[in-house]
């Protein structure tokens, strides 16, 4: 192999940390669904940078279950986000804070 | 040529990234989303790269075409405009979170390249470090290895192709699937039982539950 | 010797529970019992008791031998734990003998006698069961086979007597007169425990008397001194010594009858008695001793001060109670329990007949109890004026009546008899106070007996025409405790073989006997008789003198040039007043801190609504917690995340 796999991880690893950027600092939910996407495409690069360097392809099985996962919690998460647009008319993640202590 | 094609798709994945979230380059949720289905593309690519040959292809198809469309669908019925701008009501500032991520990417990144010193850095892990039993020893031995009297290229050819074949291929990952991780396919298969059902329901408009009366008109009703 | 069929152990416990019998039955069902039936059950239950007592006295004595002889029985095993063994056994023996006849007999004739005096009371059966159930824990005490019977019967005496101190318990006073001798018996109580208690180490687990005996032998004599003074602060406080006598003068406040029988003739002789049955321990601390003889001296002398100026007659008394103990427990003091012992039994007969003609009087007139107002009853109440005189005639110590051979005994025992190793001073304190206190007691009962029954009446008119006579019960307790005042001396002649009181306790008293001595010639004896007869006679002529036709001359005259000492005297030298201060405002103020400060402000204030407030506090700091912002709980995730990756890489 001629590149380093630290340089695949070191891009894994960007892309986590823009995800966790996104969902830190945006305010629309939409957006902030956006930056789970990108935190899980971040870890799938890892696992098959691991994979390729151990030889086998147990990662790529874990790769698979996690695209099914995240397709799963995405559309259960947008369902959630619609529900909540129709009694608060604004997906702005400040405006959902019944659960104030 | 590896080299060009890595620095292309992984520029290419972190610039479009960065782009998501920054909403400079990307002022509407649409663009944002557009952004997205780019970085997954670059990451498809990668992917590639990795000999990951069928999860590049499940990526593009799964992610950028069926979960991004599902976004952009989303979007356009909230028929979301411009995110509202104006000062935000929590007390910490967009500025602080933004550092204290970033801060805590640089250690993480840190943490791998062993700059803080670390024994499990990886640059001193030499089980990572060695590509070990992947496709490229395989292919290495083939041609390396007698073979006969066939003509040269021809066994050699099969020889790398069976390499290939057994590593990151459709066969192997479902080899795997179906065998060692037949649990955890089936309970996938479950959860997306359930996620259907459920999204339909949490989305639904007017909720007639047995024995309450006639569901109110929900409110934000509004386009 | 088998009394009837009745085997003589059983015999022995029924002595004891018929009484308490009575009282349960009287006491749940005597509302429903007719008047007959309640005395029947009462009665009927001490004097089967009385029998039964006889009867066991009479087997006792034809036991053979001379030692002490003992009728003992054991009901069950009370307390066993470890080594500590308490069985609940009751035993008779030569002392308690004499104990529960007085008991038992004065006891019943006082049961004969309510029956006339308490005729109008609506509480006529809860008075007979209260009666009962004092008789039994009486009996329990002078019955019980070892020392915590004993105490459960002190105590049931304690709790009795304020029963029927407080029996009219509607009169706020009376109420807490009961409640008053209670609690100052209670004090004395803690010391009779600590003694108890200590009694109980060194045994290591047994309080029969016979086995504290043997184990005193080789304990320190300080041990011992602490033990026996222990014990004598709780005989303080059971008979009316300085300075727990308090509650005795207010005890009047109940019915006479019940003044008669636990303020004269039984409760408050339970702590002369206790010191007796412990003779063999008090013998070997003679600092206990002196204190005990110069305590009962002093109490002799001040109660009979304070007796000299009361008017009510009923007070008088009473505080001719707390002297005659204060002789009984000088007696002790110079070691002769035996005689202690006759001088209870004496004064049992005539201070108990005493009380119930003073009963009869105040009864005839309707409840007026102050002795100026009374005079010249001596032609409307014939029997009852005859056995008072006797009485007091007795008490006076005037020969042959009983209270002469008893009293003149302890003063020739405070003359002559003396401890090996004891104070020799104290038997002329001892002597000297005595005989002060017999010249005081002459006068003022005589001075009683002359106030009620002659000269001519000062009181009220209406009640002089509706005297109500007393009933023949009344009239036949008073004749038969009249005839005891005048022979029931002659049992203790101080004349060797004559004397069968002293021979029939002497064996309980033989092991003490070589501890002490007598100093003086035998023929001084009769010189002191003559002594003791002459001031007597003073007494009781002063007394004459000055009152033979109502309150005369001289002391009016008396009174009015020493006002200060009279008004002393009158108030019983102003202790109540001194407890008042001194231990009861102290002892409300503090409780009154322990509420406000302890209860309220700590407890309440700190510990409770204090907890509470400091959990609602930690609660409101942690409550920011939840903002109800997502991005916040992400960002906490995200930090928790990379600690853990930190912790677990590093």
């Amino acid at each position: 192999m001629s590149i380093p796999i630290s340089w695949y991880l070191l891009v894994a690893m960007i892309l986590f940390g823009i995800g966790i950027l996104a969902i830190l600092t945006r305010r629309n939910v939409i957006v902030l669904f956006m930056g789970i996407e990108l935190m899980l495409n971040g870890c799938n690069l890892t696992f098959l940078t691991f994979s390729r360097s151990y030889g086998n392809s147990v990662g790529h099985v874990s790769a698979f279950l996690v695209i099914a996962i995240a397709a799963a919690e995405a559309a259960i998460g947008l369902a959630i986000t619609l529900a909540v647009f129709r009694h608060k008319g604004s997906v702005d993640v400040n405006e959902v804070r019944s659960l104030r202590g | 040529m590896e080299k060009v094609l890595f620095i292309l798709f992984a520029g290419g994945a972190i610039l479009s990234a960065v782009a998501v979230i920054l909403p400079v380059i990307a002022p509407t949720p649409v663009h944002s989303a557009l952004a997205l289905v780019v970085t997954f593309l670059c990451l498809a690519g990668l992917y590639a790269l990795l000999a990951a040959h069928v999860l590049a292809v499940l990526q593009v198809l799964v992610y950028a075409g069926a979960i991004m469309v599902l976004f952009l669908f989303v979007i356009m019925l909230l028929n979301l405009g411009q995110e509202r701008t104006g000062p935000p009501r929590r007390a910490t500032s967009r500025v602080l979170t933004s550092a204290l991520a970033i801060a805590l990417i640089l250690l993480l990144t840190g943490q791998i390249f062993g700059a803080l010193g670390s024994s499990v850095g990886f640059k001193s892990n030499p089980a990572v470090t060695n590509p070990g039993t992947g496709p490229d020893q395989c292919v290495a031995t083939c041609l390396t290895r007698e073979m006969g009297d066939h003509p040269r290229d021809k066994a050699r050819k099969a020889c790398q192709e069976e390499c290939w074949e057994s590593f990151g291929s459709l066969r192997s990952v479902g080899r795997l699937l179906f065998s060692e991780y037949l649990v955890p396919f089936e309970l996938l298969s479950i959860l997306l039982l359930i996620a259907l059902p459920g999204a339909l329901i949490l989305a639904k408009k007017n909720l007639e539950l047995p024995g309450t009366p006639e569901g109110q008109p929900s409110e934000g009703n509004e386009s | 010797m088998v009394l009837g069929s009745i085997h003589i152990d059983t015999a022995l416990v029924l002595v004891v529970l018929l009484p308490l019998i009575g009282a349960i039955l009287n006491g749940l069902f005597g509302r429903f019992f007719s008047r007959r039936v309640v005395n029947l059950v009462a009665i009927g239950s001490v004097f089967a008791s009385f029998l039964l007592t006889v009867g066991l006295f009479l087997s006792l004595r034809s036991s053979p031998g001379d030692g002490i002889h003992t009728i003992s029985t054991t009901l069950f095993t009370w307390i066993h734990v470890g080594s500590l063994h308490i069985p609940a056994s009751f035993q008779m023996d030569q002392l308690s003998a004499v104990m529960t006849l007085v008991v038992t007999g004065v006891g019943f004739l006082i049961h004969v006698y309510s029956t006339g005096y308490m005729a109008d009371d609506p509480g006529y059966s809860r008075y007979f069961s209260y009666l009962n159930l004092f008789m039994f824990s009486m009996l329990v005490l002078v019955l019980g086979g070892n020392l915590a019977v004993l105490f459960v019967g002190w105590e049931g005496v304690g709790l009795c007597s304020y029963l029927l101190i407080g029996f009219w318990f509607t009169d706020e006073a009376k109420a807490v007169a009961g409640q008053k001798a209670f609690v100052t018996n209670r004090v004395g109580d803690l010391g009779f425990l600590i003694g108890m208690l200590m009694l109980l180490q060194m045994t290591q687990g047994s309080l029969d008397f016979d086995v504290i005996e043997s184990s005193l032998g080789l304990k320190q004599q300080d041990t011992l001194n602490f033990v026996t003074l222990m014990f004598f602060v709780g005989a303080i406080g059971k008979s009316a010594q300085i300075p727990l006598y308090i509650w005795l003068p207010d005890a009047m406040a109940g019915p006479t009858p019940v003044s008669a029988l636990i303020h004269a003739a039984t409760m408050v002789t339970a702590g002369v008695y206790m010191v007796a049955r412990l003779s063999f321990m008090f013998a070997m601390t003679p600092l206990t001793l002196a204190l005990i003889a110069i305590v009962g001296g002093v109490t002799a002398i001040f109660a009979a001060s304070i007796a000299l100026t009361q008017r009510d007659i009923k007070k008088v008394l009473a505080y001719s109670t707390v002297s005659q103990l204060g002789f009984m427990f000088l007696a002790l003091g110079v070691g002769a329990f035996s005689t202690a012992i006759f001088h209870l039994t004496t004064h049992a007969f005539f201070k108990a007949c005493l009380f119930l003609g003073a009963g009869a009087v105040i009864h005839a007139l309707h409840g007026e109890q102050d002795g100026f107002k009374m005079g010249g009853l001596k032609k409307h109440l014939p029997i009852t004026r005859w056995t008072f005189l006797l009485a007091t005639l007795a008490i006076a110590g005037l020969p042959p009546l009983a209270g002469f051979f008893s009293k003149d005994e302890i003063l020739w025992s405070a003359f002559s008899h003396q401890h090996v190793q004891g104070y020799p001073m104290i038997q002329q304190i001892a002597l000297g106070l005595g005989m002060v206190a017999a010249l005081f007691t002459a006068f003022y009962m005589m001075r009683l007996y002359l106030l009620i029954f002659h000269g001519s009446y000062r009181g009220d008119d209406h009640h002089l025409e509706h005297l109500h006579k007393p009933s023949w019960g009344m009239k036949s307790a008073l004749i038969i405790l009249g005839a005891l005042s005048l022979c029931g001396g002659f049992m203790g002649i101080p004349h060797g073989d004559l004397n069968v009181f002293a021979a029939w306790l002497a064996p309980m008293f033989s092991d003490t006997a070589s501890l002490f001595k007598t100093t003086q010639e035998h023929s001084l004896e009769y010189v002191l008789m003559a002594v003791s007869t002459g001031i007597a006679l003073i007494g009781v002529g002063i007394a004459w003198v000055s009152y033979k036709d109502g309150i005369g001359q001289l002391p009016k005259s008396l009174a009015s040039r020493l006002p200060r000492l009279h008004g002393l005297l009158l108030d019983a030298y102003k202790v109540d007043a001194l407890v008042e201060l001194g231990i009861k405002r102290p002892f409300r103020g503090f409780a009154r801190f322990c509420h406000r400060v302890l209860d309220t402000l700590l407890i309440d204030g700190l510990f409770v609504t204090g907890t509470a407030r400091v959990v609602a506090g930690f609660g409101a700091v942690f409550r920011r917690i939840q903002t109800g912002d997502v991005q916040h709980y992400a960002l906490l995730i995200v930090l928790g995340m990379t600690t853990l990756l930190y912790i677990a890489f590093i």
